[in-house]
Parts: C-alpha cells; sequence; structure tokens
C-alpha cells in the first residue's frame, strides 16, 4: 500500500507519510542510534528505540500517536532522566543523550515532509557526535550506511512511487558522486591546530594500561593483551630490538611488596643531566590514548617532543591526558651519559626500603657488603647471583602471597614474570646500600612487514631495574640476564615450552599473524592518512604538491576551485547526454533527418511548421513515383516518435529499410 | 493577453530552469555548517569527512534537481469550452525525449497543482482545473514546473506561457422561454414520438451531432455512422432572440439568460436559431450548432470594454 502525497502535502500537517520511505526513515535513525549504545545510559538507549518501535507501529496503526499534549511531558521525562543519568549537563555524554531523546520524540510527532528533514539533520548530528567516541573504520562503516539508508528514504519520501532498491541505488550514487568533492574538501580544508573551545577532559575508558604502581602479577595482567600501544616509524633502519627500552612510568616508592611513583623525586632531584655520544636514532610515534599523561620514547630521548616535558627522571609527559591518539616526533641516544647529582635526600629516597621487608635479600646483601666490595663489585655479584640462581621466565607465576614477594620470587618459587625480576634486583640494589629504582614501560616491538611501522603492544611491557652508579644511571634488566632470549627474541621463545602464551604469540599461527599484520597495517593506514590527516600531515602533503608553506587563505581558494572543478568533472556525465540536440538520441528522428537532407537535395526542403505528414504528401503529390515509399516513411516515422505500443524495433527496421531504398 | 504566449512546443532548456535553497534546504546548510564548527573544534577526521560527504552531496543534489526538470518539452492542449462558474481543464502534454525517468514534477497553474512522475521518453498530460471566471476567452496564466527531487533540499522551477486559453459561455441562467418558442419546442418534443421521424436524408456522421439524430438502424446494418437530416419544414422552428427579453436587462444578463434558452432547447431537442444584434445563426440542431451559439454568445461585444 502506497500513498501518493497530495500535491499540497508540503504545508498539511496531517498527511500520512508515506510506508516504503517512512520504514527507511526509521532504519536510518536506527542506525544512526547504534554507535551510541555503548555509552548512552542504557535505560535511555532504550527509550530512544522504542519510540523509533512506536513510530513504526504509528505506521500502519495511525491512532496510536501520541496526542500532542503528551509530547512534552515526554520530553521533560526525557530531559530529566539525562540529568539523572548523567550529573554534568554540559557534558559530550549529555549532548548525544539529549539528541537521542530529541530524536525520538520528533519521529514521534514527525507528520509532514518538513519533519522528515528535521529528523534527519538530528540523524546527520547524532552519526557526528559518534566519532567523538570511536574513530575505527567499523564506526565509520556504520555511519556510512545510516547516511545512504537516510539519503535514500529523503529521496523515497519526494518519490514515493519509487521502490526501496531503487532508492537506495540512486543515494548510492549521490554518495559516489559526492565522493571525490569530499576527499578534496577533506585534503584542502585548512586545518587548525588549537579547538575553538575547551573539549573538556574525558579519560579512556576500559583500556588496560600501565600504571604508576607495581605489584606482582599487575604487568602479566597487561600481556593478555595484544592490543597495540604504539607505532614508530624510523628515518633508516630500525635499532636491534635488544635496545628498544620504551620507557614508561618511573617507580621509586616501595612499601615491601608494591612499587609506585608518587612524585616526590621531581621535588629537589639535585644536577640532572643528559650528555648524548654518538649517532641517535630518529623516529615518530603515534601513541594510541591511554588515560594518563606519560608518552613512550626509546632511551633515552635527546630532547622532549613540543608540548611535552622532560622530567628529571628522564620521563617525557605531557600535561593534558592523552585521550586521543597522538604523534610526535623525537629523536633518542644511542649511546648516552644519564647524569644525575643527586641531592642527599634523593639518595636516602633511592636507598629506601622498609625495615622488616625482605629479610632473606636483605641478609644476602649484608653478607657481601660485609666482604667490603665496591658498589660495581655488588652489582656484578648481584648480576652472578640472579644469572646461577636458576630463575625461570614464566607467563603464570605462581601466585605468592607473602608479603616479601621479592624473597618469595628469588628464593622459593623461582619463577616469574619480568616485574619479580625487576622487583627483586632492585631492592637487593637498595639492600646493598645502592640508589635504584624501577622503570616500567614495554621493551622491542616488531615491525610490521607491510608498512615497516614498528608495533609495540600491551604484551611487550616490561620491568626493569636502574641502578645509579658514580652519578650515572644506568639500566640492569634482571629478565635479560635470566632469560636473554626474552629481550632478543621475544616473548615467544623465552617461555618454556607448554606455558600458555597468548593467542598470536604462538608459532602455530603464524599465518594467522601474517593476516594480523596485514589488518594492522590497514588500521594503521586509517590512523596515519585519515584519523591522522592533522595541519603537520597537510602541509607535508602541500610540500610535496610544490606548495610549501601555503597559507591559509589561499589553501581556501585552492580548496575552492577544486572543489568546483571536482564538482564541474563528476557533474557534466550528468548532464552532457541532454544538452545535446532535442531528439538527435532518437535513432528514429536520426532517419528521418537523413531522409529530410535528401528530399532537400531534391528541391523539396520541409518547411519548420510540416508535420511528418504534411511533408510526405507534399513529396507524394510533387513526385508521384516516390509515393508509396515516401507515404509508408511518413507513417512508420510518426509511429516511432509519437506511438506508445507502435515504438518497436521492428518499424525502425523497415523505417531504415525504406529510407535506405529510396532511389529518386 | 498580459503576457506574450510562446511558441510551442516549449522546451525547458537549462537557461531558463531557476534554482534555489528550499527553506529545508538552507536549515541542512545550516546543519553542515554547525557540523563544521564541531569539527574544526574536536580535529576529528571522520566528522570533517561525514560534514564534507553532506555538504558534497548537497552539492550534487542540486545538479540531480535541474535536471530532473530540464530538457521536457511542454505543449499546452486545446481547452474544451467550459461555462462561466465551471471549471476550467487545461491539459499541458509533458515530453520527457531522454533516457531517465523524471519524479515528482509539479505543475502549478493559479491554485491548481498536480504532482506527477514521467517517465523516459513518453509524453505525459498533466490537468490542471481552475474556475472558468467570464465570458469570453480566458487566457490561462504563466504555467510553473517544478520539482524538488531527489533530496527536497533545492527546488529548481520554470515558468511557461504556452497558448493555453478556453472559451467560457456565459453562465446560463433560466427564465421561463418565451410563448412561441415554447410551442416550438413542445411539437420538437412531440415529434420525437415513434413513428414520427420524417427522416429527409442520410448524411456522414459529423461531430457534434445530436445522438437521437443518428441512424442507429443503418449502425446495425454494418453501415458507417449516419446522421439523418430531418425534414426542416416537418420540425417547429424556434427563435431566441435579443428583443425577447425585457429591454430593462443588461448586457451580461441578458447573455445569460440567452445562454440558458440555449441550453433549454438543446435539452429538447429542439431546431432553434438566434438572433442577436448584427448577428444570426440560422436554426439547426446538433451539439454544433449549439456550440456556435454559444460561442456568438461568449464572444459578444462586451458594451463596458468595446
Amino acid at each position: 500500500m502506497t500513498r501518493r502525497p497530495d500535491p499540497h502535502g508540503l504545508a498539511q500537517a496531517d498527511a500520512a507519510l508515506p510506508d516504503r520511505p517512512a520504514g527507511m526513515l526509521l532504519a536510518g535513525a536506527g542506525a544512526s542510534l547504534l554507535p551510541h549504545l555503548g555509552h548512552l545510559p542504557p535505560l535511555l538507549s532504550m527509550a530512544a528505540f522504542a519510540m523509533l518501535f512506536w513510530r513504526g507501529l504509528m505506521q500502519w496503526r495511525p491512532g496510536l500517536r501520541p496526542p500532542r499534549m503528551l509530547l512534552l511531558p515526554l520530553m521533560l521525562a526525557g530531559l530529566a532522566g539525562v540529568v539523572v543519568s548523567d550529573q554534568r549537563l554540559l557534558s559530550r555524554d549529555a549532548g548525544v543523550s539529549v539528541l537521542a531523546v530529541f530524536l525520538g520524540l520528533k519521529l514521534l510527532e514527525t507528520r509532514a515532509l518538513r519533519d522528515v528533514q528535521v529528523v534527519a539533520c538530528l540523524c546527520f548530528f547524532l552519526v557526528l557526535t559518534a566519532f567523538m567516541y570511536d574513530q575505527s573504520p567499523r564506526v565509520a562503516g556504520l555511519a556510512l550506511v545510516a547516511l545512504w539508508v537516510l539519503l535514500a528514504a529523503l529521496i523515497g519520501f519526494q518519490a514515493s512511487a519509487r521502490h526501496t532498491a531503487s532508492t537506495l541505488r540512486e543515494a548510492a550514487l549521490m554518495l559516489v558522486q559526492a565522493a571525490p568533492v569530499m576527499v578534496v574538501l577533506f585534503v584542502l580544508f585548512p586545518r587548525v591546530s588549537t579547538p575553538l573551545w575547551g573539549l573538556g577532559a574525558q579519560t579512556g575508558r576500559g583500556v588496560t594500561v600501565l600504571t604508576e604502581t607495581m605489584q606482582p602479577g599487575s604487568i602479566g595482567e597487561l600481556t593478555r593483551s595484544d592490543s597495540i600501544v604504539l607505532r614508530a616509524r624510523f628515518d633508516g633502519t630500525p635499532p636491534s630490538r635488544s635496545s628498544l627500552y620504551w620507557r614508561g612510568p618511573v617507580l621509586e616508592q616501595f612499601d615491601g611488596i608494591a612499587w609506585s611513583a608518587d612524585g616526590s623525586g621531581l621535588h629537589d632531584p639535585g644536577t640532572v643531566k643528559m650528555r648524548s655520544e654518538g649517532p641517535t636514532v630518529d623516529y615518530e610515534v603515534t601513541l594510541e590514548p591511554h588515560g594518563q599523561h606519560w608518552v613512550f620514547a626509546i632511551e633515552l630521548p635527546t630532547a622532549a617532543p613540543t608540548d611535552t616535558d622532560y622530567l628529571p627522571d628522564y620521563r617525557l609527559t605531557r600535561r593534558d591526558r592523552i585521550t586521543e591518539r597522538v604523534r610526535y616526533r623525537v629523536s633518542s641516544s644511542r649511546a648516552y651519559e644519564a647524569i644525575h647529582e643527586a641531592s642527599p635526600r634523593t639518595l636516602r629516597r633511592l636507598t629506601y626500603l622498609p625495615a622488616t621487608s625482605n629479610p632473606r635479600l636483605t641478609k644476602l646483601a649484608r653478607t657481601w657488603l660485609a666482604e667490603g666490595i665496591g658498589d660495581r663489585a655488588f652489582v656484578a655479584r648481584a648480576i652472578a647471583f640472579f644469572r646461577e640462581q636458576g630463575l625461570t621466565y614464566t607467563l603464570t607465576p605462581p601466585t605468592s602471597t607473602s608479603e616479601h614477594s621479592a624473597d618469595a620470587f628469588v628464593f622459593e618459587s623461582r619463577a616469574g614474570f619480568c616485574e619479580h625480576f625487576a622487583s627483586a634486583f632492585t631492592v637487593l640494589m637498595r639492600a646493598g646500600g645502592i640508589p635504584a629504582r624501577v622503570v616500567t614501560g614495554y621493551q622491542g616491538g616488531e615491525i610490521n612487514p607491510v608498512d615497516n611501522y614498528l608495533e609495540v603492544r600491551q604484551d611487550d611491557a616490561h620491568a626493569w631495574t636502574e641502578v645509579l652508579l658514580d652519578s650515572r644511571w644506568q639500566r640492569i634488566d634482571p629478565t635479560a640476564i635470566a632469560q636473554p632470549l626474552r629481550i632478543e627474541e621475544g616473548m615467544a621463545r623465552a617461555v618454556p615450552p607448554g606455558d600458555p602464551l597468548p593467542f598470536f604469540g604462538q608459532r602455530a599461527f603464524s599465518h594467522l599473524a601474517r593476516w594480523r599484520n596485514h589488518w594492522d597495517a590497514l588500521g594503521n593506514g586509517w590512523n596515519q592518512h585519515v584519523l591522522g590527516f592533522d595541519r603537520a600531515r597537510q602541509s607535508t602533503l602541500m610540500t610535496r604538491f610544490g606548495l610549501a608553506g601555503i597559507d591559509e587563505t589561499r589553501l581556501a581558494a585552492l580548496m575552492m576551485a577544486a572543489a568546483g572543478i571536482v564538482l564541474a568533472l563528476v557533474v557534466l556525465p550528468l548532464i552532457i547526454p541532454a544538452l545535446r540536440l532535442p531528439g538527435r538520441s532518437d535513432p528514429a528522428h536520426r532517419l528521418w533527418l537523413r531522409f529530410c537532407a535528401r528530399m532537400a537535395r531534391l528541391g523539396l526542403e520541409r518547411a519548420p511548421s510540416e508535420g511528418a505528414e504534411a511533408f510526405t504528401c507534399r513529396i507524394a503529390k510533387a513526385r508521384p513515383e516516390l509515393a508509396p515509399q515516401v507515404i509508408e516513411i511518413g507513417r512508420i516515422y510518426n509511429e516511432l516518435r509519437y506511438g506508445v505500443s507502435t515504438r518497436t524495433p521492428e518499424r525502425l527496421r523497415r523505417l531504415r529499410q525504406c529510407i535506405a531504398r529510396l532511389r529518386p | 493577453m498580459p503576457e506574450r504566449s510562446e511558441p510551442e512546443p516549449i522546451r525547458i532548456g537549462q537557461r531558463r530552469v531557476y534554482i534555489l535553497p528550499t527553506g529545508p534546504g538552507l536549515v541542512f546548510g545550516a546543519c553542515v555548517a554547525v557540523m563544521l564548527l564541531g569539527s574544526v573544534n574536536y580535529a576529528l577526521s571522520l566528522a570533517y569527512m561525514l560534514t564534507f560527504l553532506l555538504a558534497a552531496t548537497g552539492l550534487v543534489a542540486s545538479v540531480h534537481t535541474f535536471r530532473n526538470l530540464a530538457w521536457l518539452s511542454v505543449r499546452a492542449m486545446p481547452s474544451n469550452p467550459v461555462f462561466a462558474g465551471g471549471t476550467a481543464r487545461f491539459t499541458l502534454q509533458v515530453d520527457n525525449p531522454g533516457s531517465r525517468d523524471r519524479y515528482s514534477i509539479r505543475a502549478q497553474l493559479e491554485q491548481a497543482v498536480a504532482l506527477t512522475d514521467l517517465p523516459r521518453q513518453s509524453v505525459t498530460s498533466i490537468t490542471l482545473d481552475i474556475p472558468a471566471r467570464h465570458r469570453g476567452w480566458q487566457s490561462a496564466g504563466p504555467f510553473t514546473l517544478e520539482t524538488r527531487y531527489p533530496l527536497g533540499l533545492f527546488r529548481a522551477w520554470a515558468v511557461l506561457r504556452p497558448t493555453a486559453r478556453v472559451l467560457v459561455y456565459p453562465r446560463p441562467r433560466t427564465r421561463p422561454l418565451p410563448q412561441a418558442s415554447t410551442a416550438a419546442a413542445e411539437a420538437a418534443s412531440r415529434s420525437r414520438g415513434p413513428g414520427q421521424d420524417e427522416v429527409a436524408d442520410l448524411r456522414p456522421y459529423r461531430e457534434g451531432d445530436a445522438l437521437s439524430h443518428v441512424a442507429w438502424k443503418s449502425l446495425a446494418r454494418g453501415d458507417l455512422l449516419f446522421t439523418r437530416v430531418l425534414d426542416a419544414t416537418q420540425s417547429t422552428q424556434a427563435w431566441i432572440d435579443w428583443v425577447d427579453l425585457p429591454a430593462d436587462i443588461g448586457t451580461e444578463d441578458r447573455l445569460e439568460y440567452l445562454s440558458g434558452w440555449v441550453i433549454e432547447l438543446q435539452d429538447k431537442g429542439a431546431t432553434f436559431g438566434l438572433r442577436l444584434p448584427g448577428t444570426v445563426i440560422e436554426p439547426a440542431s446538433g451539439l454544433a450548432h449549439v456550440a456556435r451559439c454559444l460561442e456568438r454568445l461568449a464572444l459578444f461585444p462586451d458594451n463596458r470594454n468595446p
């Protein structure tokens, strides 16, 4: 059943919407709500979809239309729901909730074409806000589908006799035609680097990330996830895997079980310097949002990237939490001296151990100290001890309930993960009076052969020790001492056979890993070229076009011009066929024109006002010998041009024959 | 006629298609602008893309709207005469010679509106009914063809001035027929009784001949359609005469009464003639005759604006 909109439908408020496009509109509204399901309060999502469903029922039971009196209370209830479920009224979440409520209510009162346009605009806004939460290809795909269906619905409302499939085809065609213009606008629209108004802090949600505390098991937790932490692209050959220590939080505080950073190391640290000796490695990092302040660099960066602070513990941090993917360039020194003339207070802090903690390691340190060895010899002894102790590296360390976690690891279980190694070694160092601290971060990473980006994943999370010898910080990785393969080859080799590995780490799945490489490269391409297309990328691209340093005004002018040209190119095929002279496209008319031209050569020119019949009759009188053929030509031509059922290919053939056989 | 009419068929070339955004189109544009502000502020690449895709779709839609109307060919068909106060029907024949269907073409003439789709390579008739006002020739003001297809964001329209006019007869008003005419009419009614027909001759049927005069019997025999020509002397003649009406009736009212009498006598099947100042139509019958009489009444010189 289709109802044609009545001609006055634009103005008439009570005209029912035609079924097919109304269905499409609801589908489009649903598709634009879909990406928000994850973050809208559940009750609100349910309410919004309930209103969609209600509107659907109204389509065949018009009696279900809510009275206008009800709409205001419904709206107030919806707004109250938003306020109750989300305390901050001016937040992004509240904005989206309000949009969803408005969409549902507007649908309920949608009666005329006018309302349909408002609904479509609300949907477009909803789709846009979805990108504030997630810019993954999945959401982009969903958005495209929503847009497509909504356009098809709008087309359907304009031409309600059309079938859904044909409106969808038309909408797809329009999107395909619009795409090149969109690309031009996207590439050339002048980007600004500062927001127009405040963005409001949003924390990353539900992502397992490094934190500023480390207790047994906390890093092991991370290795269960293989999500990507950062990607790096090196200028030149990437350094060897074993030198890739991505420095993260530095933990100086120990309570006997857990290590933490309380920031006190930043006060009165003494003199901190960094001297680079030898070549640097230059690279660009794309860091996934983790909701914290720090950013990662390979030990040790020579200088802080823009907008980033270089802290006295050689850590890079940003003032704002990293809630969006950030990209920065940084250089790291491959041979450096980290010079720290520590203040006495700092030295005290760096050698502090709780009095009764880990008595066995403390005792061991005391026996070594009693031999009167120096700091360097002490460290060498400790390294040898770790190597000989038969400690094994495992992803599934036995759970320890001991309050002396380091003792339990070194002397009892002898199996642990990197945080056990680092914690125990640092405890041993401090017990020997050597300033030491735990550094957490990531170690290694793998080059994706598809796009040559180095990918660092959560399961590369690592912890190691730093000791201060002769006012120089030295990195000691106790895990590497006990299990060198972990550092040289990665986790899969280091873990004894039979130990459960993360899914993709397993060798048997290497072909899957290859697919994953492609998938990740695709994702990275998306991140780098689509999502990461910012001011810097834009100017790089412009430089490649020979437009280095183009200013915003000129760029805008270029954008207008290019968009105009592309639009013209897209649109020209739409109108060129019609620009040709009227009727030229009709083969019958072409044949007729040829016939007229031949008659004109005989001196029988057709008058402009003369129809086919009149003209052929005149010829028949003037040249009786041609009469039968000419009369037939006129008749067939008229049938082909003005008939409906007489427009057949046979007649066209016959006309061609007659004209060909005409021998004046 | 206030505007000159154009030669037909009128081809809606690209230069005579006007296009402007509609109200919803402006709202859509504002929407896109706000979305662009949001995209700039949040520096979201996909938001930029969505915004630009919508903007580009709007631009493309304007071309679609334009080409949905352009290059149609329009011809106005002759309209049948109507009585004043009745409905004048104008028919446009719109030829879509192209290879694309056209959707939702809205034709408008004064208050009359018609919405139709035009399939490709076909001619579609669009009828528009407007009230017939005064007797005489009523020409139809400019026709507007418009479309908002496909998205309703733009309105493309063209103003056409084909030769479209309709003859409006004076509104028939009833008033008892004069004595002589009544008698003649009654005679005519009687003469239509069975066996009373005096057929003088048969001639080929012409459009406008009264159906009561068609020689049905000869048609039944398989012959062509003939009209019986009745012997004029056998039928009583009636005259509708300008001077039969009282002198105090003005021209327009007078024409309306005369028009009413023409209808009345036609209904009774009478043979009648019409006498107007300066014009005489000899007695006859049949629709063609009636039409001739009414036309004369319709086009009777207007005293007010001679």
